[in-house]
């Protein structure tokens, strides 16, 4: 089998050799040169062969009658010379003479070349004949005419001969012409065919040489120069110099041009691959060659399929190219590429073909793009996305894409879910569907910034399928086009619903602090005068008998004062001297007494559900029931025609998922629920207002300060309400998980008005100086006054000095301008360690008068007060 | 310090040295080269006899021509030498002649034998030769284009004897003929010519030349009963042919050689036996016809020789004289040139009319038939040359 195929692939290299050969510039010039050579001397050689052998024939005719008359000639010559001698008939002298003449004969047919018979008429007797190769009387058997040139042959030799007769001498004379000098003439001419013939080869082989030289070694020369893929460069023959010239200037040009195109297909990063209509490789670029490591040279001319089709594509690649004129090119399929070590790389092919004039297929191109990393980072780009849709599906925020037209074209979900619509109810709607007319006036003038790419945060509010308002915060990115147009823009969407509410949580609560600092420096001074009112009264009162009309005067006064005290009680509680003093303990009872307290007298029914295990609390009791006591009162007075109130307690954690504005940890919830009228969406955000209030007589302070006395206590205070349907305020106070403390029996303890002993009484108010001085001394005690820390300080000085100390020391909180209290018994222990300071301010939530210990107060009294209180206080200290 | 006056001498000397410089140039011209004209002939060995009168009669012509202010005003010199009749010798120096003396024309050396020895170098080279040694009819059979005989050729020699013999009724002959070429040439001519002239040949006899005692030849001839004998040869065969008669004490009615008898030198040798004896001769010092310039040279080689010359010598001089008219008519020496002319040209000399065929063998030219008679080489045919009847019996 293989020896078959060997022989198969001898004899087509026989057949391409033989091909190449009969193709060859020489062997066209060389045959070509040979046949008309050949065609022309066989013609020639018939031709003039044959002319040359009828003139010969004709000439060696003529020639015979032309010898047969000289030899007829010189016979009569001597014949006539004879008979002019006078000796015609003298034998001897005829012997002589017929001698001589045979001789003249002879010389005569010798030079002329003839052969020459001379016999005599009577007896046939041969007298002369040249020297012949045969008998010269086989010559006399022939039939001769006289005087006619024929054909004589004798010995397969031919002569013409030409037969007549002298008859003077009775002679008969043949005369003979070798055919063979015909045949000479003949071998003559074909001698001269043979020289030419020979002259004609050399001028041949020169005329080849020449061709050669001039013509096939310049066409080779030129023609190796383009096997060899160089430019020609031949000089010599003008014609061929410029032929190739010519060529090379072309080929110059084509190198360029293939150099060009070489260069712009080893910049492409893409494949390229040029391949025959048979499927045979002409070239690919250098992206291939790097890709794949085989070289393009190298590999030129093998099938694509053998070096750089995966197995798979084969059958696919091979019916390709089976059938080029029955696909519809371009091709684009996904593909791949084997390499050198037989590594597949993917391939994203796009196969052209390039077509003739007769649009017949040329050429295959195969252009095509390594998409294994687009495709891995298509992969990783999907795995982005997928992440990043994740992230921004799953995101707190939402994230809406507008058109420039205002078209949302995407949307997460949870701006869906911030703005109340479904996805499906959100994508390709226009943005305003879902704004009032105050926010899509908004978001007309933010669409004009995104288009000058001015992307500053901004507020808008959108409304929810059911109505809701979602305040919101959006993040935008204007989105522009590589030519710079605008395409729409990117948001992020944050709800600050809840945050806008803390916020006005917070301005209500910097808004009450404000009013806590005006109405604590109001309720300062104004215990200071009611103080000197109270004690004045107190004073009259003491020094009036109970039935004087003016007594009862006083005692009214003394109940309005005290009226007013409560009302600085209220006002300081929004200041930050209203800081409750707490104490540890289960509020349950707290909330019952004072709500049946609250409701007491009313018609209207309170139903408790208190959890057990209520867990503990740090409050101060006097504020939580002060608010309770509001509460109730409020929903009392918004139940006028009487009901139920619910009153309930439950434990509760707040976490971060619960967006609460409290810290994170355990509370308890007090809810008090009425039936009532409820309060209006208008008015419901200003309840806590201070001074709000919808009632005739109200101040409007009393949700206010609860506000205020839950905030202070760490809690936070909640309405919920509707119109007609009735209020639920919900209390939250952190829970404690401290001991409940120790209670004190409740009962009170009448102290004697009795003092002794010398009292510092330090004040900045003179009427507070000279009321409470006569206050003392109506006591009992001896009384020293300073307006100052500086002036007490200075007298304790002094009465230590003098061996007369103070027993107490009364002093302000708060000198405007001067030494207040917290400092004055810092100098004062240092100067005695145990004086007794009792710290007096109207500043009741101070923190100096809640822990007054702390800062070396023996003991605390809030202005106003009476004289019983100010006993009550000196006792307890000087008892100490 | 050189004064002015040995520069004026210093002139004049230079200006003396031109003026018999010009004197030489032109008032005495410098002689021509002379042409060279080479043989070689047989001045020993067995042709020395008749190589030497052939010698002595290119001499004499040169002598005349140079006397005349030699041939288009150049002299002549003549080259000879010797090929002691052999030739393989005679090639050696016609090469010679050729190669190394570079003449310019050549003549033929003597006999048959040594000038077809030498044809093809002369015919290689393009000299054109006139054979005037020579006479076989070979030498024109082989086609050579620059071979010119001069006087009759072998086989036509004896046609005048032939003529004279049937005139006097002599019809029975023998011919005898040494075994060179020339003399078998002179057999065949001999023995066609008798049969054309109705002659009896009653012996036919080719014996070996360098044999010289032919007695049994002459037996044969005096057995066949011819009245003539023709005996074809040259000198020695001649003379050796006539002592055998004589030693069988027979002597034939007529006696003719070919070669031998016309010089004086056969009567010398044989005396008494050379009477009668008959012999071609191409040319006679005296007869009652002379050619031009016959009589001034047989003068001349007689006055310088102080003997007669033979036909050699008067061959060799017609030889010169034939050259002399082709190169005056070719006016150089192109030998080629002279070929041509040759081939055509009709001249006389002192041996008489040159002509050749196509071949180049002489047509023209007639041979004299002479018989010692009293001592003296007498003319009897043809005719009209006659010095004296022909004596037969």
């Amino acid at each position: 089998m293989a020896k078959r195929v060997s022989n198969g692939q001898t004899n087509s290299k026989i057949k391409k050799s033989l091909y190449f050969r009969i193709n060859n510039l020489s062997f066209k010039i060389i045959s070509t040169i040979i046949f008309l050579l050949s065609a022309l001397g066989i013609l020639l050689y018939f031709s003039v062969l044959s002319s040359v052998s009828n003139f010969a024939s004709k000439n060696i005719k003529e020639n015979l009658e032309w010898a047969a008359n000289d030899v007829y000639n010189i016979c009569d010559k001597g014949f006539d010379e004879l008979l002019k001698s006078g000796f015609a008939y003298d034998e001897k002298t005829l012997k002589i003479k017929t001698g001589l003449t045979l001789g003249v004969i002879e010389d005569f047919v010798i030079e002329n070349d003839f052969d020459c018979i001379v016999y005599l008429k009577y007896n046939k007797r041969i007298i002369y004949y040249t020297e012949l190769d045969f008998e010269p009387s086989e010559v006399l058997k022939q039939l001769m005419h006289e005087n006619l040139v024929f054909n004589f042959e004798i010995k397969s030799k031919k002569y013409f001969t030409y037969y007549f007769q002298y008859e003077p001498w009775d002679w008969n004379i043949i005369i003979l012409k070798d055919k063979e000098d015909y045949s000479n003439l003949i071998n003559n001419v074909r001698l001269s065919y043979v020289l030419t013939g020979i002259i004609v080869l050399f001028l041949a082989i020169a005329l080849i040489l020449f061709l050669n030289n001039s013509v096939k070694n310049p066409i080779t020369k030129i023609i190796n120069s383009i096997k060899k893929d160089e430019p020609p460069s031949y000089h010599g023959t003008k014609e061929f110099e410029f032929l190739s010239n010519s060529i090379k200037e072309m080929m110059n040009h084509i190198y360029e041009q293939a150099e060009w195109i070489n260069k712009v297909f080893s910049t492409i990063g893409a494949l390229l691959i040029v391949m025959d209509t048979t499927g045979k490789l002409f070239m690919f670029n250098k992206t291939v060659e790097d890709l794949t490591g085989y070289s393009s040279k190298k590999e030129k001319g093998k099938y694509i399929w053998d070096l750089f089709v995966p197995e798979k594509h084969i059958l696919y690649i091979k019916g390709l190219f089976k059938n080029l004129n029955d696909h519809n090119f371009p091709i684009s399929f996904e593909g791949g590429i084997l390499t050198k070590s037989g590594t597949e790389i993917t391939i994203f092919w796009t196969d052209t073909i390039i077509v003739d004039k007769e649009n017949h297929v040329q050429w295959v191109v195969a252009t095509g793009i390594d998409i294994t990393k687009r495709k891995l980072a298509e992969e990783l780009l999907r795995e982005s996305e997928k992440k990043y849709r994740l992230l921004v599906d799953t995101m707190n925020e939402g994230v809406v894409v507008q058109d420039r037209s205002g078209i949302i074209t995407y949307a997460n979900d949870k701006f869906c879910k911030i703005i109340g619509y479904k996805y499906e109810d959100t994508i390709d709607q226009p943005t305003e569907r879902f704004l009032d007319n105050k926010n899509k006036n908004i978001l007309k003038r933010e669409l004009e910034k995104r288009k000058k790419n001015i992307n500053d945060l901004f507020e808008i509010t959108w409304t929810s399928n059911d109505n809701t308002k979602i305040d919101t915060i959006v993040s935008p990115m204007s989105i522009f086009d590589n030519d710079n147009n605008y395409k729409g823009y990117f948001g992020v969407v944050a709800d600050i619903t809840e945050r806008k509410k803390l916020e006005e949580e917070l301005m209500k609560a910097h808004k009450l602090e404000s009013i806590g600092v005006l109405a604590g420096g109001i309720a300062h001074d104004f215990n200071n005068i009611l103080t000197g009112i109270i004690g004045n009264i107190n004073l009259a009162k003491i020094y009036l008998d109970k039935d004087n009309n003016v007594y009862e005067l006083l005692l009214e006064a003394e109940k309005v004062s005290f009226r007013a005290k409560d009302l600085t009680q209220q006002l300081l509680t929004f200041s930050k001297g209203g800081a409750p003093v707490k104490k540890t303990d289960s509020i349950t009872e707290l909330i019952k007494d004072t709500t049946i307290f609250a409701l007491r007298g009313s018609n209207i029914k309170c139903d408790f559900s208190i959890l057990k295990g209520l867990w503990l609390s740090e409050f101060d009791s006097g504020q939580i029931s002060q608010v309770i006591n509001n509460i109730v009162l409020n929903a009392k007075q918004a139940m006028l025609k009487g009901g139920n109130i619910e009153v309930s307690t439950e434990n509760i954690t707040i976490k971060d998922e619960d967006q609460f504005p409290l810290k994170n940890g355990k509370y308890i919830l007090i809810a008090i629920k009425d039936h009532g009228v409820g309060i209006s969406d208008e008015n419901l955000p200003k309840i806590f207002d201070p001074y709000f209030t919808t009632k005739e007589k109200g101040v409007g302070l009393g949700l206010a300060s609860s506000y205020s006395i839950i905030n202070r206590h760490g809690g936070y205070i909640k309405v919920n309400s509707k119109l007609g349907e009735g209020t639920t305020m919900l209390i939250y106070l952190p829970a404690k998980e401290k001991k409940r403390l120790k209670k004190e029996k409740p009962g009170k303890k009448i102290i004697e008005l009795k003092g002794n002993g010398k009292v510092l009484l330090m004040d900045d108010e003179e009427i507070i100086l000279k009321t409470i001085g006569n206050m003392l001394e109506h006591i009992g005690f001896e009384v020293e006054k300073a307006k100052n820390g500086e002036e007490a300080v200075s007298l304790y000085q002094l009465s230590l000095e003098n061996n007369n100390p103070f027993d107490i020391v009364i002093t302000d909180l708060t000198i405007p301008g001067g030494m207040g209290g917290k400092e004055t018994v810092d100098k004062l222990l240092n100067i005695d360690p145990n004086v007794k300071v009792i710290v007096s301010s109207g500043y009741s939530n101070n923190d100096v008068m809640s822990n007054y210990k702390k800062y070396g107060f023996k003991g605390v009294i809030v202005k106003p007060y009476n004289i019983e209180k100010l006993n009550e206080a000196l006792n307890t200290v000087l008892n100490k | 310090m050189k004064t002015p006056l040995f520069h004026r001498n210093k002139i004049s000397y230079f200006l003396i040295i031109i003026f018999f410089f010009l004197i030489n140039v032109f008032i005495y011209p410098k002689e021509k080269e002379p042409i060279k004209i080479g043989v070689s002939l047989s001045l020993s060995g067995k042709y020395a006899n008749l190589g030497n009168m052939q010698k002595k009669g290119f001499e004499l012509w040169a002598n005349k021509v140079n006397s005349e202010n030699g041939i288009l005003g150049r002299k002549v010199r003549l080259i000879i030498y010797n090929d002691n009749s052999d030739p393989v010798v005679a090639v050696d120096l016609y090469n010679t002649l050729i190669l190394n003396d570079k003449v310019d024309l050549l003549f033929s050396p003597y006999s048959s034998q040594v000038t077809e020895a030498i044809l093809p170098i002369t015919e290689e080279n393009g000299y054109p030769l006139l054979i005037s040694g020579a006479s076989s009819d070979i030498l024109w059979k082989k086609n050579y284009k620059y071979v010119f005989g001069v006087f009759t050729i072998a086989s036509k020699y004896t046609i005048g004897f032939l003529e004279l013999l049937v005139l006097n009724n002599i019809s029975r002959i023998a011919i005898i003929s040494a075994d060179d070429v020339f003399s078998k040439y002179c057999l065949k001519g001999t023995e066609k010519w008798a049969k054309r002239f109705g002659l009896s040949i009653k012996l036919k006899e080719v014996f070996d030349k360098e044999k010289k005692d032919l007695i049994q030849i002459a037996e044969k001839v005096l057995l066949s009963g011819a009245q003539t004998i023709i005996v074809c040869g040259h000198y020695n065969e001649s003379v050796n042919i006539k002592l055998a008669f004589r030693r069988i004490n027979w002597s034939p009615q007529i006696y003719y050689a070919t070669i031998g008898p016309a010089h004086s030198k056969y009567y010398e040798d044989l005396q008494q036996s050379a009477e009668k004896t008959f012999s071609s001769t191409h040319w006679h010092y005296y007869s009652k016809f002379q050619f031009p310039g016959s009589k001034e040279f047989s003068e001349n080689f007689i006055n310088k020789y102080k003997k007669e010359p033979s036909y050699l010598a008067a061959t060799a001089y017609a030889a010169g004289q034939i050259f002399e008219a082709a190169i005056k008519k070719s006016g150089d020496l192109d030998r080629n040139k002279i070929r041509n002319i040759l081939s055509i040209m009709d001249t006389i000399s002192i041996i008489g009319r040159y002509g050749v065929d196509k071949n180049g063998k002489q047509i023209r030219h007639f041979t004299l038939i002479m018989q010692w008679q009293n001592g003296k080489k007498e003319i009897v045919w043809p005719k009209e040359f006659q010095t004296a009847k022909p004596i037969l019996k």
